[in-house]
């Protein structure tokens, strides 16, 4: 059986992949770009998929200008392009397996380059899992890439710019939001960080344009406030929102209801980890974007030789940052993999790092404006879930503490925690948080559940057409030589 | 399925119109079902992350394998189910 | 966890072994710590498919196997404590010839050792198991073949000896063991990586794929080496199969679990040593596991695989229990069983700790002891 050879290959065909995959191409790297979608564009450049869609498009001309580009720069023989396809395994230096819904196959690789995105931060609070309750990318893809409005009205609640844009999209297609409700309560702030907002250059048109739209739309906005529970039987009926006080806790006397069928909900991005962790990359805990990020150098190259990881997957920071990053780590993964760059590309590396550099200013201003302090542990009570897969509650979590069992990976053999078949996504962050703000030294690090493939649940049918060679029985004279 | 892409699905037997290229996520949200699958307790679930992590919408097809609405195209004639996780052996 | 200075009797290592000899000595009303360097039951015992089948085991423990799973099945009687116990039974298939004949002598073996087990045909082993695969030629059946859910079992193990006044300290590496005078308290000071120290009269060397290492601070050679199992587990599905299916050719255990997840190993190898603490999935067997399970059972093909781990096992160089006084000093033991140990280890355990309590029992079993590989 020949494993096929390239030099690169990337994974996912966002933003920071579909850059990559053609700055690699275009060093004359030979280019396997896989993504989990069946689509090119990740979250931000999703394109309409229904052939009815009627909502009124939500891209502008610039970046369907910019899209246009980034498809031409991976249309060469140099780039095979997998849609539907998801990494479920890495070893060696390097052997990815992939999976395409219907059968596994194996590539070897000189260099990858991991543009995986990311995924909506939400805590858990009374109520979150009532159907209706969706995350802002969960609204995103519905009226973007489906043309279909979320039930309303809607409420918009959480942090960060993706929940504005998430709002103005809402109300741009003509959806009855009821409320916008904004964590971070420092309007200041954009004063203050004025000097490094500067550097976002088209951001800031896009920033004023969406403000204008909820400006317009007098839909009322509140800020320093958060959602403390939602209700209903069988899906969403209607959600509490209170004040933030200084302390990050909730007022809970000023709680007020309001009527909504559908939450869209968020705290910001975090990068998905699933293949950095698989490798072993290294991280750092960066709070104010997305949590645990991957450690890369300036060749945004990872802990891993061979290993570079580019856009948000790696470190929260938005489509223009996410393109400079895969151009970036396009370049330097084909040269890793022994292509040389022409003075040109020399060159275009120099702008990109550059650019890299402003919009990393502009990215730590818009942190500081969204900056908030919210005590989301004040919220749970016993009956909370915190696993959404196998349904344990706070109180579950809690009376393993009684118990003496306290650790991530105790608790995980004590309530299946983390074992479901989003296999520990939705719950194993807010489990690492709630482990150590409940132990005795909050900065201790904690071992946590380790990542094994299937990196992505597979069939098991997937896996029986790849050609293998005959397994090798040892020869035991020890029969049967079955485990328990 | 016709010239605009119209077909017709059904979910715990009931009728559903979806077009072409549609998730069953999404054609089920258009027609005002959000409650897709019942959790390890007996909770209603739907529709989450609407980006293939989180599992919430996860539904039997054609009474095989499971998938999750959100990424899986409708198709005419499909029967979709709730999956009930409560249930035991 | 903070240990105690001195206890009558120090197990090292938590796994199932460790605890099966912890539970009935601290139900004798001895004082018992088990140290782990890792998290309890983070090894060889959670990185099995909990397996108590009868008709996979050698012929040369088979005299203990009832036992064995009869102590399984009384655990809530015993040590209050559940275990995710469960005997529906199970069958052991045939695909080819040459098989089908390997297991009608397996099951000749098997009957003259008193075992209650017999072979089923195509049609036999096709209406208790309409679930199996067009390949399946054959089956044996043993209604007693039954299963405990190492992921239930372990914490219920640890608590179950907690209750009874045992500590089981996770967290604590062995470093040194030092033989004091000759006396029967203090005998031994056993020094953890942490620098605590825990006194002790007895021994034992639970250790697993360490027991080497440990047996060496003891100053005994015992030759072992390591196998890396790996294990698979399914999304929950509504029930396909309702038997314990081993494979009498390939390698395989299948079961589906009350949660309805489907659970599949068998002991196929992975990669890794206990030198690097790898221990990680090979891809290739991994894909030679899933097949020879969906041939078995082609109904599981369509279920998603959600989560593989691999742990280290140790083996004799006879692949038989090793079971008893370790060297020359009658307060050191060890207790350890490869290709079954889940399923013996608490007749075995008992067995060792009756040996431990009463000078009068220390010729049991003598067949099992280490003393084989004395040189």
């Amino acid at each position: 059986m020949t494993i096929e050879e390239v030099d690169v290959t990337i994974i996912g065909a966002g933003a920071a992949g579909l850059s990559a995959a053609g700055e690699a191409a275009r060093m004359g790297a030979r280019v396997v770009l896989v993504d989990d979608n069946q689509h090119p564009g990740g979250q931000y450049f999703r394109q309409p998929s229904p052939q009815n869609y009627k909502c009124k498009s939500l891209v502008s001309e610039k970046d369907r200008h910019r899209f246009v580009q980034l498809l031409k720069g991976i249309d060469t023989p140099l780039v095979r392009y997998c849609p539907g396809t998801t990494v479920w395994d890495i070893h060696d230096q390097f052997t990815i397996g992939l999976a395409d819904g219907e059968r596994s196959r194996r590539i070897r690789s000189a260099a990858i380059v991991i543009s995986a995105g990311a995924r909506d931060h939400v805590y858990p609070f009374p109520g979150w899992t009532l159907p209706g309750v969706i995350t802002a990318g969960g609204s995103q893809n519905l009226i973007k890439g489906m043309g279909i409005a979320p039930a309303a009205p809607v409420v918009v609640a959480g942090n960060g710019p993706l929940l504005l844009v998430a709002a103005a999209n809402l109300v741009s297609v003509g959806v009855e939001v009821a409320a916008v409700v904004e964590a971070s309560n420092r309007p200041w702030n954009i004063v203050r960080h004025a000097a490094k907002l500067i550097h976002g250059g088209s951001n800031l048109g896009l920033a004023i344009k969406y403000l204008k739209i909820l400006y317009k739309s007098k839909i009322p906005f509140l800020r320093g406030y958060g959602v403390i529970a939602a209700y209903g039987s069988e899906c969403l009926s209607a959600v509490d929102v209170a004040p933030i006080i200084r302390n990050g806790k909730f007022e809970r006397s000023q709680a007020r209801r309001i009527t909504a069928k559908t939450m869209v909900t968020g705290m910001g991005l975090t990068p998905s980890l699933e293949l950095p962790r698989l490798l072993g990359l290294k991280e750092t805990s960066m709070p104010l974007r997305g949590g645990p990020n991957i450690i890369t150098n300036e060749k945004m190259m990872s802990s891993v030789f061979g290993v570079f990881v580019a856009g948000d997957g790696s470190s929260i920071g938005g489509v223009e940052l996410s393109l400079v990053e895969g151009r970036i780590a396009g370049i330097n993964a084909a040269i890793h993999a022994g292509i040389g760059a022409s003075e040109s590309m020399q060159l275009s590396l120099t702008r990109d790092l550059s650019a890299h550099r402003r919009l990393c200013k502009f990215r730590s201003g818009l942190e500081r404006v969204f900056m908030n302090n919210v005590d989301w542990y004040d919220l749970l009570t016993p009956e909370t879930i915190i696993c959404r897969c196998e349904d344990v509650t706070w109180g579950k979590l809690h009376k393993c503490k009684e118990k003496g069992l306290i650790t991530p990976l105790q608790l995980k053999a004590a309530t299946r925690i983390g074992m479901g078949r989003c296999q520990g996504r939705n719950c194993l962050g807010t489990l690492a948080a709630l482990t150590s703000h409940e132990g005795d030294d909050p900065t201790k690090e904690q071992e946590m559940p380790r990542t094994r493939p299937p990196a992505r649940p597979i069939l098991l049918s997937e896996l029986l057409h790849e050609q293998l060679p005959p397994p090798e029985l040892p020869d035991d004279p020890h029969l049967p030589r079955q485990q328990d | 399925m016709n010239a605009n892409g119209q077909l017709n699905f059904r979910f715990d037997g009931q009728e559903i119109i979806g077009y072409a290229g549609e998730s069953i996520a999404a054609a089920l949200i258009a027609s005002g079902i959000s409650a897709t699958r019942l959790s390890a307790t007996g909770m209603p679930r739907g529709y989450f992350c609407g980006m293939g992590v989180c599992w919430e919408c996860v539904v039997r097809i054609n009474g095989i394998n499971t998938v999750r609405a959100c990424r899986q195209v409708v198709e005419d004639g499909m029967i979709v189910e709730t999956v009930n996780a409560a249930e035991k052996l | 966890m903070d240990l105690p200075k001195v206890a009558d009797i120090v197990i090292i290592g938590a796994g199932i072994s460790g605890l099966s000899v912890a539970l009935p000595i601290a139900k004798a009303g001895l004082s018992v710590a088990v140290l782990d360097k890792n998290e309890p039951w983070s090894d060889a015992s959670g990185a099995n498919a909990g397996t108590l089948s009868i008709q996979v085991k050698r012929a040369e423990v088979l005299s203990l196997i009832y036992e064995s799973i009869e102590r399984w099945k009384r655990m809530p009687e015993d040590y209050g404590i559940e275990v995710g116990f469960g005997q529906p039974g199970g069958i052991r298939v045939a695909t080819t010839e040459a098989e089908y004949n390997q297991l009608e002598k397996s099951v000749e073996v098997q009957k003259n050792k008193g075992i209650d087990v017999r072979m089923l045909n195509r049609e036999a082993v096709r209406q208790l198991g309409p679930w199996l695969g067009p390949n399946v030629m054959a089956g044996s059946l043993c209604l007693y073949d039954s299963y405990s859910n190492p992921l239930v079992a372990g914490n219920a193990m640890v608590a179950g000896a907690r209750k009874l006044g045992g500590v089981i300290a996770g967290g604590n590496r062995v470093s040194e063991i030092r033989r004091n005078a000759m006396s029967d308290i203090d005998r031994f000071s056993i020094k953890t990586v942490s620098g605590d120290t825990i006194h002790a009269s007895h021994v034992v060397n639970a250790a697993g794929a360490w027991a080497g290492e440990i047996s060496s601070m003891l100053g005994v050679k015992l030759p072992m080496e390591v196998d890396v199992n790996m294990l698979t587990v399914t999304e929950p599905s509504p029930p396909i199969f309702n038997r314990v299916v081993t494979h009498v050719g390939g390698i395989l255990s299948l079961k589906q679990l009350p949660n309805g997840t489907c659970l599949i190993g068998g002991g196929w190898q992975g990669r890794g040593s206990v030198s690097s603490g790898t221990k990680n999935i090979d891809y290739e067997r991994f894909l030679h596991n899933m097949r020879v399970a969906a041939d078995v059972i082609p109904k599981i093909r369509d279920l998603h695989i959600l989560r593989t781990w691999a742990g280290f096992e140790a083996v004799a160089p006879d692949a038989l229990p090793i079971m008893g006084q370790l060297g020359e000093d009658d307060h050191v033991w060890t207790l350890g069983c490869a290709r079954g140990g889940y399923s013996l280890a608490p007749a075995l355990g008992a067995r060792l700790a009756e040996m431990i309590l009463n000078p009068s029992k220390r010729d049991t079993l003598l067949q099992f002891s280490p003393q084989r590989f004395a040189p």
